[in-house]
This record gives structure tokens, C-alpha cells and sequence, in this order.
């Protein structure tokens, strides 16, 4: 009786955990779903009473008028291109700072807070002070003067979280490549970084995200095609007082496919990565 | 293979704090020779192999491999090997790399290495699992793989440090075995880091002793069981550990409970010292070698069958030695410092005596000592006054 009595509690128990779950996946799929549905829908359609999911006139008509706005598919070209400059400097600067952080005795750990305090602060208190030194530099509208200041800010997010994964590699190890004839470097590119493959993806890619999807920033420093990024181009698909939803369906769908295989592609590691981090930062 | 030499190593860790874990050291270790370093824990062991390695650069002093001053270099450029206590081996690469990694550094051909880690695998029993990651290896298979990972480079030195400690005792009994075997065959240079004792006198041709940075004494096994400089050596060296009672030498003798032990030399009388028995020299009345023995009659409040012989503990009405130099050379030693059945602060006795004693739990013992045997120590200095080591009776009158 008491193993009865348990078993249907716990039933009752997976079928609450399975209602809240799914009603969080809803939550996120839903509007998803909605997105591609208005990108591929004619204008007509957007509002109409009751919903309907896929209009059976879908066609790719918002893709191609996408073109004519602004910087067009540009804007996907130059986020494409900050994101990636930006990342790679970040995590080049930031992943030997953390090594190296990791290694110093006793000091580190004043320093890694002290670098993650950058990161803490509000993105809107940062924007001013930015966007007056990259005008002063004269890099307003150039990528140089979107990528400094994203490298500015992501490096001491990269120094935190391959701190954390430095540290848990054993120093015996690194002592033992140095006793088998590594120097420094030899130790790091041989033993230690192939071993933090997994926390250099999960960061490489927080970090690329960011930068894919920063706004503030970019929309003080961008102004033509030139340098505009996706996320800057996103809003700017309204005309006099119309809002052009289908296109800016299409332009969010564009935005966020490589940020959904990214996610699909790391996943494993990256809930790893960042509760690794968490704990040992 | 190379003979070491230290000369004068000191080295403090710590700005604000000193702490002193080598205060004055100097060795030589001879080539081909299994040297053991043994001592408490704090006592400077693991600092004094990183310094040989490299890996700890010495405030003082010099390091040489033969004629070789390589106090500067660096460690990949000593061609020693360490093998560390939990083996640190490259958790990414297989053990078929791990094996070969030192000789791929150093630019060995492909196939020389690949000849070399099948022989080593051949000699350790290694071969299935060339291609396992360590992951996926027992703690006995990974030790092997950290030995096979040493003798790979043919280096000048191995350098151990507790290899033995992460394995549980029937491993640890066996590996002692095979890392004597393998010395045997080998002969390269082993400075070997041990805080256990049994390692310590299976394993070393000679031991030295450390105790707070400094080398309390330098010798061979059996001297340092038989001839002890000091009571902490004394304390450390011997399983289960030399008993200790604080008395008067009176008539010639001194009392260890009720047993009175002729002492000779006249020049001691009348002097407070420390006797020391160790558990092997006692022995059943039944069993004794010379009826003339002093006799020891005790209540047996614990009995261990261990097979060859038996161990039997029992309280004795003495002054317990309560002393720095001896807790802390039996820190984490089993060792009963009070009688806990009668709640008594008397020292409590371990003595190993013939199998087939009679003895039993609860009832009383006749035991007798070996007078030939006794150990006596100095309790203001802790040195020894007189042992077994030095026979007719070679009194050190002398404080050196
Ligand atoms: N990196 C370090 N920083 C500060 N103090 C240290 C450091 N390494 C060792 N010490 C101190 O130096 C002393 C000797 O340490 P060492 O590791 O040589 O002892 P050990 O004999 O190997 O001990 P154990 O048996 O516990 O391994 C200890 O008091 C230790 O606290
Ligand atoms: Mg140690």
C-alpha cells in the first residue's frame, strides 16, 4: 500500500513537472512558430481573426524586399564580420589573461573580480563614454569602431569563465609536460588548452552572440550600410507609420537561424560551461 | 642515470608568513641508488623533489646531476622524470600517447617511440589498454601508465612522490614489489617521497629522515631502526611504533612497568631517561629465548592474529611521554596513547610476540623483554643515549 501511495504521488508529481515544461517550451515556441509564419504570409493576412499559423499563400516575397531597406542583407554581412573579429580578439586576449590569472599565485582571484565588474556595468552607462572616444579616434561608421569597444567589454567575460576552467586542471599536469620537456608554451598549446576545448566553444559562442545581438552600441556608432549590424537594421523596417511586419519577420528569422545552431551545435557543452564558470570564478 | 647532489638547499614559501620547508639541506645521491625521503607530513619532502625537478626553485643552495650544476635550468631541460601522487597523466591523449609523449617532444622518430611504448607495455602489462583514455583506467592501471610514462625517456632520475599513496593496501603491497623489481632491472637513480614508513624500509637502499625542513638522520633501514639519532626518529621509523616510558635509571636498571631492565654502563645511574622497546622485542615467557629476561606480567586488553605472529596490547603503569618530537613523528599513526578500557592515563603497549602465545583478551600475560634490546633517549635533547645498534654496551655519554 505505502509503494502504492508513492507511486501515484510521484505520478502526479511528473505530471506537474510535465505541464510546467511544457508550458515554458510553449512559451518559447510559440512566437517562434508565429515568426516564420507573418515572414512567409502576405501583408493581408498578419491580423486576421482567428490566427492562422501558415497562410496557404506563404511565399518569400519579405525576403526579397528585405534588399531595399537600409543596408539590406548587408546588415547580416557586417554583424557576421564584427562578431567574428570581436570573438576571435576576445578570446585570444581574454584566454591568456585567464591563464595566466590562474597560475599567479594568490592574486588572481582580486583580479578576476575585478574584471568581471566591467561586465556588471549597465551597458547604457558604457555607451556615451564609447561612442564619444571611437568618434574622437574618427572610427564612427567603420567596423574598427564597433569591434574595439566589443572586444573592450567581452574580454574580461572571457577572462572569468576560462579562469574557471584553468583552475580546474590540475597544475601536476602541467608540471609533469614541463618535466617531459614542454616550455610555457609547449604546456599550454600541447596539454592545457586541448583540454578546455569544451569552455573556449561554450565562451566563443556566448560571447559571438552577444555581439551578434548587441544594440545600444551599435546604434551609436553605425550610420550607413557601411557598417550597419542586424540588430541596429532590425527596427528600421517601418515606413511613415507603418510597421512592414512581414519583413521584419523575415529579417528576425535570418538574425536568429545561426544563433539556434549555434545553441543546437554547443548545447552540451555550453550548460556545463557556464555553471563551471559560475562556481569556480 | 645520473648520481644528484644538494648542496645547502633552503626554501621559504610565504611574504608575510615564512614558512620554513627546507631550512639547510644537502645530500648525494649516488647513481643507481633507490634513495627514499620519508617524514611527516609539513616536514619538506615534496619541496625538496621539486627542487631536484626544477619545478621549485630553490632560495639557496645548489642542485647538481652528476658534474652538472642545474640549479638554473630549467625542468624540461634536467631530463629528470616525476611520477606524482595522483599521476597526473594527460587526461586527452590515449596511453599509448601518454606513454610516448616526452620522447615525441624530444623528437624521437615515430617508430622508435612506437617500439619503446609496446616493450614498456610488454614489461608493465599494458597492452590492452594502449588505446584506453586514463579515464577509463582502474587507479593501479594509471599508476603503471605513470611509471611506463617515466622509464619512456630513459631519464637521468626518476623522482616519485607518494606514487603508492592513492592505492588501497593489497595494490600498494603489490606495487612495492614490482617498483623494486623494476629498480632491479633499471637501475636508473630513484629519489622516492614517502610520509609511510613501510615504503620507506621496503623500497630504500638508503632513507633519509626528514623533520621540519632539516634531515634528522641519513642511513640505511636497519640503522635507522636499530641505531635512531633521536627519539622522533626513533618514534617514526617501526610498525606498530617503539614504546616510550619516561623513568630514573636506578641500581643499573630501569622499570618499564613492573619488569626491571638491567642498563649497562655505570655512568648513567641516577640520570632521568626515556626507554624505548620496541613491539618485537618483547615475547611470551612460554616462547622466550633466555629465562634470565626481565618479566613484564600484563592484562591483554586487545589481540591481533596476523598470521606469523600476533600483537597484543596491553597498559602499562608508567609516566606516559607526552613530547612534540614524538606526536608528531606518529601523527596519523595507529597508535593507542591512552588505555581507553579503564579510562587510565597510562601508556598503552603494543608488543608482537610468537603466534601460538596462549594469550587471550582479558586475561593476564607473562611477557619478557630482550634487555640486549633496549633503547634509551635523552629526554632534554631527544638523542639517543644508548640502543641496540651499538652492542657492549657503547654508551654515548657525549650530547653530540
Ligand atoms: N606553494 C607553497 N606555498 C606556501 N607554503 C608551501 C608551499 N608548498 C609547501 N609549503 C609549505 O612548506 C612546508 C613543506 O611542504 P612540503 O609539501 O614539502 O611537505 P611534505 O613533506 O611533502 O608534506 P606531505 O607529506 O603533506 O606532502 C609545509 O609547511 C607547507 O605548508
Ligand atoms: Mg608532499
Amino acid at each position: 500500500m505505502v509503494t502504492g501511495g508513492g507511486r501515484t504521488r510521484k505520478l502526479v508529481r511528473d505530471a506537474g513537472i510535465f505541464l510546467v515544461l511544457s508550458a515554458l517550451a510553449a512559451a518559447v515556441i510559440i512566437p517562434m512558430v508565429w515568426i516564420v509564419g507573418v515572414a512567409l504570409k502576405p501583408p493581408g493576412e498578419y491580423f486576421d481573426i482567428p490566427p492562422v499559423w501558415f497562410s496557404s499563400d506563404s511565399n518569400l516575397q519579405h525576403f526579397r524586399n528585405i534588399s531595399g531597406f537600409n543596408a539590406g542583407y548587408r546588415a547580416l554581412l557586417n554583424s557576421f564580420i564584427v562578431a567574428i573579429c570581436a570573438t576571435s580578439a576576445s578570446m585570444v586576449l581574454g584566454t591568456a589573461a585567464a591563464y595566466g590569472l590562474a597560475r599567479l599565485r594568490r592574486r588572481g582571484d582580486v583580479w578576476s573580480i575585478w574584471f568581471l565588474s566591467q561586465r556588471i556595468l549597465p551597458p547604457v552607462a558604457l555607451v556615451i563614454p564609447v561612442f564619444l572616444l571611437i568618434r574622437e579616434i574618427g572610427w564612427i561608421d567603420t567596423y574598427q569602431g564597433l569591434i574595439l569597444p566589443y572586444i573592450a567589454i567581452n574580454t574580461p567575460f572571457v577572462v572569468w569563465m576560462m579562469r574557471g576552467y584553468f583552475l580546474e586542471i590540475p597544475t601536476a599536469i602541467e608540471e609533469s609536460a614541463m618535466t617531459d620537456g614542454c616550455g610555457r608554451w609547449s604546456v599550454l598549446f600541447r596539454v592545457v588548452l586541448p583540454l578546455v576545448v569544451p569552455g573556449l566553444l561554450a565562451t566563443g559562442v556566448f560571447v559571438w552572440i552577444y555581439i551578434w545581438s548587441e544594440f545600444l552600441i551599435g546604434l551609436f556608432i553605425t550610420q550607413t550600410s557601411a557598417s550597419i549590424t542586424a540588430a541596429v537594421q532590425l527596427p528600421s523596417f517601418t515606413i511613415a507609420n507603418d510597421v512592414l511586419w512581414g519583413e521584419m519577420s523575415a529579417f528576425s528569422l535570418l538574425m536568429a537561424t545561426p544563433v539556434l545552431i549555434l545553441g543546437l551545435f554547443i548545447q552540451r557543452y555550453f550548460v556545463r560551461g557556464l555553471t563551471l564558470g559560475a562556481v569556480k570564478g | 642515470m645520473s648520481s644528484i647532489t644538494i648542496q645547502n638547499a633552503r626554501k621559504v614559501f610565504g611574504r608575510k608568513e615564512k614558512v620554513v620547508a627546507l631550512d639547510d639541506v644537502s645530500i648525494e645521491i649516488e647513481d643507481g641508488e633507490f634513495f627514499v625521503v620519508v617524514g611527516p607530513s609539513g616536514s619538506g619532502k615534496t619541496s625538496l623533489l621539486r627542487i631536484i625537478a626544477g619545478l621549485e626553485q630553490a632560495d639557496a643552495g645548489r642542485v647538481y646531476l652528476d658534474e652538472d650544476d642545474v640549479t638554473n635550468r630549467r625542468p624540461r631541460d634536467r631530463d629528470v622524470a616525476m611520477v606524482f601522487q595522483d599521476y597526473a597523466l594527460y587526461p586527452q591523449l590515449r596511453v599509448r600517447d601518454n606513454i610516448g609523449f616526452g620522447l615525441k617532444r624530444r623528437k624521437v622518430p615515430k617508430d622508435v617511440i612506437a617500439a619503446k611504448v609496446d616493450e614498456l607495455a610488454e614489461m608493465l602489462g599494458l597492452k590492452e589498454l594502449l588505446d584506453r583514455r586514463p579515464g577509463q583506467l582502474s587507479g593501479g592501471e594509471r599508476q603503471r601508465v605513470a611509471l611506463a610514462r617515466a622509464i619512456a625517456r630513459e631519464p637521468r632520475a626518476f623522482l616519485m612522490d607518494e606514487p603508492l599513496s592513492n592505492l588501497d593496501a593489497n595494490l600498494r603491497t603489490a606495487t612495492r614489489t614490482e617498483l623494486a623489481q623494476l629498480h632491479q632491472r633499471l637501475r636508473t637513480t630513484t629519489v622516492f617521497v614517502t610520509h609511510d614508513q613501510v615504503d620507506a624500509m621496503s623500497l630504500g637502499e638508503r632513507v633519509a629522515v626528514m623533520r621540519d625542513g632539516n634531515i634528522e638522520q641519513l642511513d640505511t633501514p636497519s640503522g635507522l631502526y636499530e641505531r635512531p639519532v633521536s627519539l622522533f626518529v626513533a618514534a617514526f621509523i617501526g610498525s606498530p611504533p617503539i614504546n616510550l616510558v619516561e623513568t630514573q635509571v636506578t641500581d643499573g636498571t630501569v622499570t618499564v612497568g613492573e619488569a626491571e631492565v638491567p642498563v649497562p654502563g655505570a655512568s648513567l645511574e641516577g640520570r632521568s631517561v626515556i626507554v624505548g622497546v620496541r613491539p618485537a622485542d618483547f615475547e611470551d615467557e612460554a616462547f622466550a629465548l633466555d629465562p634470565s629476561w626481565p618479566k613484564l606480567p600484563v592484562a591483554v586488553t586487545v589481540r591481533k592474529d596476523l598470521g606469523s605472529d600476533a600483537e597484543v596490547v596491553f597498559a602499562v603503569d608508567a609516566k606516559p611521554v607526552r613530547r612534540d618530537d614524538v606526536s608528531s613523528a606518529l601523527a596519523g599513526g595507529e597508535f593507542a596513547e591512552v588505555d581507553l578500557v579503564h579510562g587510565r592515563d597510562v601508556p598503552m603497549f603494543a608488543a608482537r610476540i610468537n603466534a601460538k602465545s596462549s594469550s587471550r583478551i582479558g586475561h593476564n600475560l607473562q611477557l619478557t623483554i630482550d634487555p640486549g634490546r633496549i633503547y634509551l633517549f635523552d629526554p632534554d635533547s631527544g638523542s639517543l643515549i644508548l640502543g641496540p645498534g651499538r652492542p657492549e654496551a657503547a654508551v654515548v655519554t657525549s650530547e653530540a
